[in-house]
C-alpha cells in the first residue's frame, strides 16, 4: 500500500479523534481553569471522595479477581462446546443496559434496605466489570498446558503450591490485563454509584455528573482531569512494571 | 520384597466404558531398564499415569517398594516423570527448572545437586538459560536433569524422545542408556519403537489393547515371541501358516518346519534367517533396499511375499534365487 493510500485511509479516523476526544478535552483544560475549579481539588472533602473511589474500585477489582479466577478456571477445564455456551453467559449480561442491570440491582436491594451503602455499590460495580475478568483470564488460563501443573505435583508440590509456583506465575499476564481492565472503569463509573449509593456514597465519577448537573462545570472539569490523571498514572505505573519485569 | 520397585497386581483402568488396561501383572526389579512397548492406545501412557498418581486403578493394586499407593497423591510418590512434551516451566531458567524438585523437598546443597544433575546431563553452561532457548534435545536433557536429581525409587519417561529426529534420539539412548547404569536407577521407559526398545532394555513388556502379551529379555521377545501379535509387532516377521502332523509343519505351497505339536500353527522366520544358494525353494527379488550393512530383499515365491536380509549378495529386482533356511532357525507361534 502507497503512503497516500494509507494516509487516505487513516484521514477519517484521526480527524474523528481529533474532533470528538481532543477537543471537548480542550474545553475541559479551559473549563477547569478559567472557573477556579483547579480549587476544589485542595478541599478535604475532594481528597474523602478520590479516597473512596480507590478504596471502591481496588475492592471491586480484587472481588472480581478472586469470583472471576476460579470461574475461568473452570470454564478453560470444560469441554470445547460447554466452553463456548459458559463464555457465552459470561458475556451475556451486555446484551441488557447497564442502567436496566442496575436499576434492577436496586429493586433488589430495596426492600431489604441494602440501597444506599457502599456495599451495594461495590455489589453493583463487582457485577457489571466481572466479564472484564474473567475474560483476560480465561484467554491465560487456557494457554497454561496441564501437563506443567502435573510436573510440578511430579516433583513435589502439593495442588495448591503447583497452582502458587506455576499457574499464578503463568497467567500474570491475564491477571493483571483483568485488573487493568476492571480498575480504570471502576474507579470512573459514575451511574452504579449514582443508583445504588446516592449521595451517601459519592464517588469521584458520580461526583463529576452532579457538579455538571447542577451548575458547577469548573469543578466537573478538575475533577475530570484529576481522574485522567489517576488513570495515567496508574497505567504508566502498570507499563512500568510490565518492562522491568515485575509483571510477566 | 526389597528387590522390586513397581510390582502391578492385575491392575484395570476403565475408561468410557472400555478396559483402557486389563488386568495388568508386573514386577520391575530395582535397577533395571524396563521398557513398555506396544501401539498408541494400548494402554501404556495409562499405566505410567497410575504409577505416578494421577490416574487410579478400577481394579488391583500398584505398589511401590512394596507398599501399596491407594490414595497416595502424585506429589509424596517417590516416582519421578519425564514428559513428552518436556513439561519444563518457561518462566523458570533452566537451573530453576532443575532445583524446583530438591527445593520443596527441603534438601540441603541445592546447588551443587543442580550442578551435578546439569553435568550428568551435558549442559552445564546452561543454567542461566531459559528453556525457550534450547532446542528440542536439549529441552529434553534439562527435564531428565530435573527429574534424576529427585533420586527417585523409579524413573518413568513417557515416550521420551518421541518428539526428536532420528540422529539426535539415536544420541540420546546412548546417553539413557549410559546414565542408567552410572546411576543404577529403575527406569521404566513407554515407547511404541520396537527398535528402541530393544536396544535399551534389560526387559521389555509387549502390551495390546490394555493387555500384556509378553514380558522377556529382549532375545527371547525377538526370538521367542509367544504369539503372532508380537512376532510382527516387533521385528519382521515372515509367517508360514499351516497344518501339523505332530513332526512337521506343512504349508500349502509346500514349505516344512519341524513342530511337536499337533493342528494347526504358523512358523515365523526373521528376514536374517534366510540362506541364499544353489540349493533351496526358487524365488524371484522384487525389490532390493540398501540399507547400508545390509540389503532388505523382497522375494516371491509363488503367491508368498518374503522379506529377506543378506549382506553380501547384489540383487537386481527380477534376479532368480533360490532360498533356504536352517530348521532350527524357524519358531512355531500358537494359532
Amino acid at each position: 500500500m502507497t503512503r497516500g493510500r494509507l494516509a487516505g485511509l487513516l484521514l477519517p479516523p484521526a480527524g474523528w479523534l481529533l474532533l470528538f476526544l481532543l477537543v471537548p478535552a480542550g474545553f475541559i483544560v479551559v473549563a477547569a481553569f478559567e472557573g477556579g475549579g483547579l480549587e476544589v481539588l485542595g478541599t478535604a472533602s475532594t481528597f474523602g471522595l478520590v479516597r473512596r473511589s480507590l478504596v471502591m474500585a481496588v475492592l471491586s477489582t480484587m472481588l472480581c479477581l478472586l469470583l472471576g479466577y476460579p470461574l475461568a478456571w473452570f470454564i478453560a477445564g470444560c469441554r470445547p462446546r460447554a466452553r463456548n455456551l459458559l463464555l457465552f453467559l459470561v458475556v451475556l449480561p451486555f446484551w441488557t443496559n447497564l442502567l436496566v442491570r442496575t436499576y434492577a440491582l436496586l429493586f433488589l436491594l430495596r426492600p431489604f434496605e441494602w440501597h444506599h451503602t457502599p456495599g451495594a455499590v461495590l455489589l453493583g460495580i463487582t457485577h457489571n466489570f466481572l466479564p472484564f475478568m474473567v475474560l483476560p483470564l480465561y484467554g491465560s488460563i487456557e494457554r497454561l498446558p496441564r501437563s506443567l501443573l502435573e510436573a510440578a505435583q511430579n516433583l513435589g508440590a502439593s495442588p495448591a503450591r503447583a497452582f502458587v509456583k506455576v499457574a499464578l506465575p503463568l497467567t500474570a499476564p491475564g491477571i493483571a490485563a483483568g485488573c487493568i481492565l476492571v480498575f480504570i472503569p471502576a474507579l470512573g463509573t459514575f451511574a452504579i454509584p449514582e443508583l445504588l449509593g446516592g449521595a451517601s456514597v459519592r464517588m469521584i465519577g458520580s461526583q463529576i455528573d452532579h457538579c455538571f448537573r447542577h451548575r458547577d462545570p469548573a469543578a466537573g472539569a478538575a475533577l475530570t482531569l484529576l481522574l485522567i490523571a489517576v488513570t495515567l498514572g496508574l497505567t504508566w505505573v502498570y507499563h512500568r512494571l510490565r518492562r522491568t519485569g515485575g509483571i510477566v | 520384597m526389597g528387590e522390586h520397585d513397581v510390582e502391578l497386581r492385575g491392575v484395570t483402568r476403565i475408561l468410557g466404558g472400555r478396559r483402557v488396561v486389563d488386568g495388568v501383572s508386573l514386577s520391575i526389579r530395582r535397577g533395571e531398564f524396563f521398557s513398555l512397548l506396544g501401539p498408541s492406545g494400548c494402554g501404556k501412557t495409562t499405566l505410567l499415569r497410575m504409577i505416578s498418581g494421577f490416574d487410579a486403578p478400577d481394579e488391583g493394586q500398584v505398589l511401590l517398594g512394596g507398599k501399596e499407593t491407594l490414595g497416595l497423591p502424585p506429589h509424596r510418590r517417590d516416582v519421578n516423570l519425564v514428559f513428552q512434551s518436556y513439561a519444563l516451566f518457561p518462566h523458570l531458567s533452566v537451573g530453576e527448572n532443575v532445583a524446583f524438585g530438591p527445593k520443596l523437598r527441603g534438601k540441603p546443597g541445592i546447588p551443587d545437586l543442580v550442578a551435578r544433575a546439569l553435568e550428568r546431563v551435558r549442559l552445564e553452561k546452561y543454567e542461566e538459560r531459559r528453556p525457550a532457548t534450547l532446542s528440542g534435545g536439549e529441552q529434553q536433557r534439562v527435564a531428565l536433569a530435573r527429574a534424576i536429581v529427585n533420586g527417585p525409587r523409579v524413573l518413568l519417561l513417557d515416550e521420551p524422545l518421541g518428539a526428536l529426529d532420528r540422529k539426535l534420539r539415536k544420541g540420546l539412548q546412548e546417553e539413557l542408556r549410559r546414565l542408567q547404569r552410572e546411576l543404577r536407577m529403575t527406569f521404566l521407559y513407554v515407547t511404541h519403537d520396537q527398535e528402541e526398545a530393544l536396544s535399551m532394555s534389560d526387559r521389555i513388556a509387549v502390551m495390546r489393547s490394555g493387555r500384556i502379551e509378553q514380558v522377556g529379555s529382549p532375545e527371547e521377545i525377538y526370538e521367542r515371541p509367544a504369539n503372532r501379535f508380537v512376532a510382527e509387532f516387533v521385528g519382521t516377521a515372515n509367517l508360514f501358516e499351516g497344518t501339523s502332523d505332530g513332526a512337521l509343519l506343512r504349508t500349502e505351497d509346500g514349505w516344512e518346519f519341524p513342530c511337536a505339536e499337533r493342528g494347526p500353527a504358523a512358523a515365523l522366520l526373521r528376514p536374517e534367517n534366510f540362506r541364499f544358494g544353489p540349493d533351496g525353494r526358487p524365488a524371484t527379488v522384487e525389490e532390493a533396499l540398501y540399507l547400508g550393512a545390509t540389503t532388505r530383499v523382497i522375494l516371491r515365491a509363488g503367491a508368498r511375499r518374503i522379506v529377506a536380509e543378506n549382506d553380501d549378495i547384489d540383487f537386481r529386482p527380477g534376479a532368480e534365487v533360490k532360498v533356504s533356511f536352517a530348521p532350527e532357525d524357524s519358531r512355531i507361534l500358537p494359532r
